[in-house]
């Protein structure tokens, strides 16, 4: 009996110690080794997902978003039969089915198939329960407006990297650093929480832009581009006390949601990007630097009566002979003889200084990528024909912005502002984290802005070029402009081919929007007057309304509420 | 002797009681260890499920946006129910601030803008409409 016993503790403490020496194993020896493989086999790895912020208009109207939806790969290596799995994969998504074939017979364990499935698609991929095929979620950049403001809010590319306009200029505050989470799973593949926040959200921003406004433009200008069958149009509206853009359009536009199907002039953002000679809405320079250095006085005359002006080898005409005209009906009538002679009393240095003043020749600031700086030479390159062709705005390049932040100087009293169309950043929960603060200079005095006001004022009334423009119950303050385009063939102005603009302001004695409209090689007519001011005047009624602007001979027809 | 007994008393108590601690911490920790476990089995399906309502939600923000876009709104307001933007000359302004039930009227030129009257009476075109 105590035999038995003594050989049945032996056999204990035997395997007690080969369970003591294989546990050292595992445990002292193989440690290392062992406990990677296990994580291996325990830990998966998953990506933080990186989610853009929106984009908002100054009423928090959404323009840019994300939806959430799967994407489609598979592993080659674990499918069973290619051939049946790309046909029924091609008739569920669309895609060609040997295109898919060959990703699925492809070499690796991953290869994408389709990024950014739609709902309905994914539902039915999932419907057909096909082996080596997976879904992983992804984010795409979702436009609801579709084509409205598309050149100012951008584009994506598929990896959600800004590549066009807010989406590209302010990337950084849109999206956030991602990262990896590790989770432990079971050995079905279950994953554990780490009670870790599995999406990174990017900083929401509000931008200046109305939709309102933008809407209202935007139909405007198709109608201007189906009326007058033109290569091109831009309108620009800012508020010109603040900088703040309200609406800015392009045509031909593009649909953010579906890039690929646009091409690279439709995405391009005239407004800012295209330069063009100005034509007489640059007299805007000689006007005011003749009132601002006292050269004329409103009522100087000038001889126009012969329609015509020699410079140098140059004959400069007047679209309409005038005769005597004082320098308020100059500008009103927009008489490019009288202009000249302004110009002339002026001197080329002086010419310069104040178009440089008004920020002619360098870029606007707005906080939108792309922009140009125009072109106007330093006087010591003039030649000897310029100081005829400066003046009524041309051998000069500018953008419609920089036109249009000149008008606004005149409107808000002699401040040149900058333009832009970020107002604030939001964080995701709604607290504002960033505010751009903007200053403005001084370029001309008060009252001098305030004289060429009351000149501007003219040109929408009878006499002036642009009574299409009058807006029924509120004054504007404007100038239309008509400029040649240069024929690439003969490198001479076209006779057929012309930019049509008009720019202004109202309500005159108390601007609420500054607005610019400019149409490309119009056909039929070509005046900026008959043209762009029409486009005009349409926009900036509606936008009155929308802006609760209320008419100026309003009085007998207010209603009256008691209470 | 009975000092003896006691002693023996002790040790038969303690034996059976280190067994059932020891047995009762070693279940203790598999049972907390488990709870854990099931605990974050659920968390993890709670967070599927809110990942999966957050991503309904932003279907459900991108369609409203897309709803309630000015085309859409004016598509439905031309074509479906026949209205028009207002001519400018037939908006009417009416005073916003007061308190109470409406009351409204005509009343040609009793107020007047930039007015000092009409100033004095809260009428100006900052709070009207």
């Amino acid at each position: 009996m105590r035999k038995r016993g003594i050989i049945l503790n032996t056999a204990l403490c035997f395997v007690f110690l080969i369970v003591v020496v294989r546990l050292f194993d595992i445990m002292i020896v193989n440690h290392k080794r062992l406990y990677a493989k296990a994580q291996m086999q325990q830990l998966k790895g998953e990506d933080i997902r990186v989610r853009r912020g929106m984009i908002l208009d100054r009423h928090g109207r959404e323009l840019a978003l994300n939806l959430e939806l799967e994407s489609l790969y598979c592993d080659p290596a674990g499918m069973d039969s290619p051939e049946k799995s790309a046909a029924a994969l091609s008739s569920v998504t669309g895609k060609p089915s040997r295109a898919i074939l060959t990703k699925l017979s492809s070499e690796g364990h991953f290869v994408w198939i389709q990024r950014k499935l739609d709902p309905d698609t994914t539902t039915k991929v999932k419907e057909l329960k096909l082996k080596g095929i997976g879904f992983m979620n992804d984010s795409k950049r979702y436009y609801p407006k579709g084509h409205l403001a598309s050149q100012i809010v951008g584009f994506v590319n598929i990896d959600n990297k800004g590549i066009e306009g807010i989406e590209l200029k302010y990337d950084g505050y849109l999206s956030s650093g991602g990262g990896k989470v590790l989770f432990s799973r079971d050995a079905s593949g279950k994953t554990l929480s780490q009670g870790v926040e599995m999406e990174s959200k990017g900083n929401n921003l509000v931008l200046t832009l109305d939709e309102g406004l933008q809407y209202t433009v935007e139909v405007e200008l198709d109608r201007a581009m189906e009326q007058w069958r033109a290569s091109a149009a831009t309108a620009i509206m800012m508020d010109p006390f603040t900088g703040e853009i309200l609406a800015l359009a392009n045509r031909p536009s593009f649909d953010p949601n579906s890039i690929s199907g646009s091409k690279n002039f439709e995405r391009r953002n005239r407004a800012i990007t295209d330069c063009y000679e100005p034509g007489s809405t640059f007299k805007i320079i000689v006007g005011t630097a003749a009132l601002e250095e006292k050269v004329v006085s409103l009522d100087s005359p000038f001889d126009c009566s012969r329609g015509t002006i020699e410079i140098g080898k140059r004959v400069v005409h007047d679209a309409h002979k005038h005769g005597v005209l004082t320098f308020k009906e100059v500008i009103q009538k927009s008489s490019n003889v009288g202009s000249i002679m302004v110009g002339m009393r002026l001197g080329k240095e002086r010419i310069y200084r104040y178009a440089k003043a008004f920020g002619f020749g360098e870029k606007t600031g707005i906080d939108l990528p792309g922009e140009v700086s125009g072109l106007i030479r330093p006087p010591e390159r003039w030649s000897g024909v310029s100081i005829g062709s400066v003046p009524i705005g041309q051998e000069v390049a500018v953008t419609p912005l920089q036109v249009l932040r000149a008008y606004s100087a005149i409107a808000n009293g002699g401040m040149l502002v900058t333009p832009h169309v970020v107002s604030r950043a939001l964080s995701p929960e709604g607290e504002e984290i960033w505010k751009p603060t903007f200053g403005a200079t001084r370029v001309i005095s008060s009252r001098t802005a305030e004289t060429f006001k009351d000149i501007l004022k003219t040109v929408t009334e009878e006499g002036g070029t642009a009574k299409s423009a009058a807006v029924n119950g509120n004054n504007v303050a404007g100038k239309t402009g008509t400029a040649q385009i240069i024929d690439p063939r003969t490198k001479r102005y076209s006779t057929e081919k012309f930019v049509s603009s008009f720019v202004g302001f109202v309500p005159a004695d108390d601007p609420k929007i500054a607005m610019i409209v400019v149409v490309y090689e119009p056909k039929g007519q070509i005046y900026g007057g008959v043209v762009a001011a029409p486009v005009f005047k349409r926009i900036a009624e509606n936008a009155l309304s929308y802006l609760n602007v209320p008419r100026e001979d309003i009085h007998g027809n207010m209603l009256v509420v008691a209470r | 002797m009975i000092k003896m007994a006691q002693k023996s008393m002790a040790s038969c108590l303690l034996k059976p009681l280190f067994v059932i601690i020891l047995l009762g911490g070693v279940f203790g920790i598999v049972w907390l260890r488990s709870s854990i476990l099931t605990m974050e089995y659920t968390i993890s399906e709670l967070e599927c499920k809110k990942m999966e309502k957050l991503r309904q939600a932003k279907m459900l923000l991108a369609e409203r946006a897309m709803l309630l876009s000015m085309q859409k709104v004016e598509k439905t307001a031309v074509r479906s129910l026949g209205l028009v933007f207002p001519d400018r000359t037939r908006v009417v302004y009416v005073k916003a601030a007061a308190q109470g039930p409406l009351k409204a009227s005509f009343e040609e030129n009793r107020y007047r803008f930039r007015d000092e009257s009409a100033t004095a009476a809260g009428v100006s075109p900052d709070n009207v409409r």
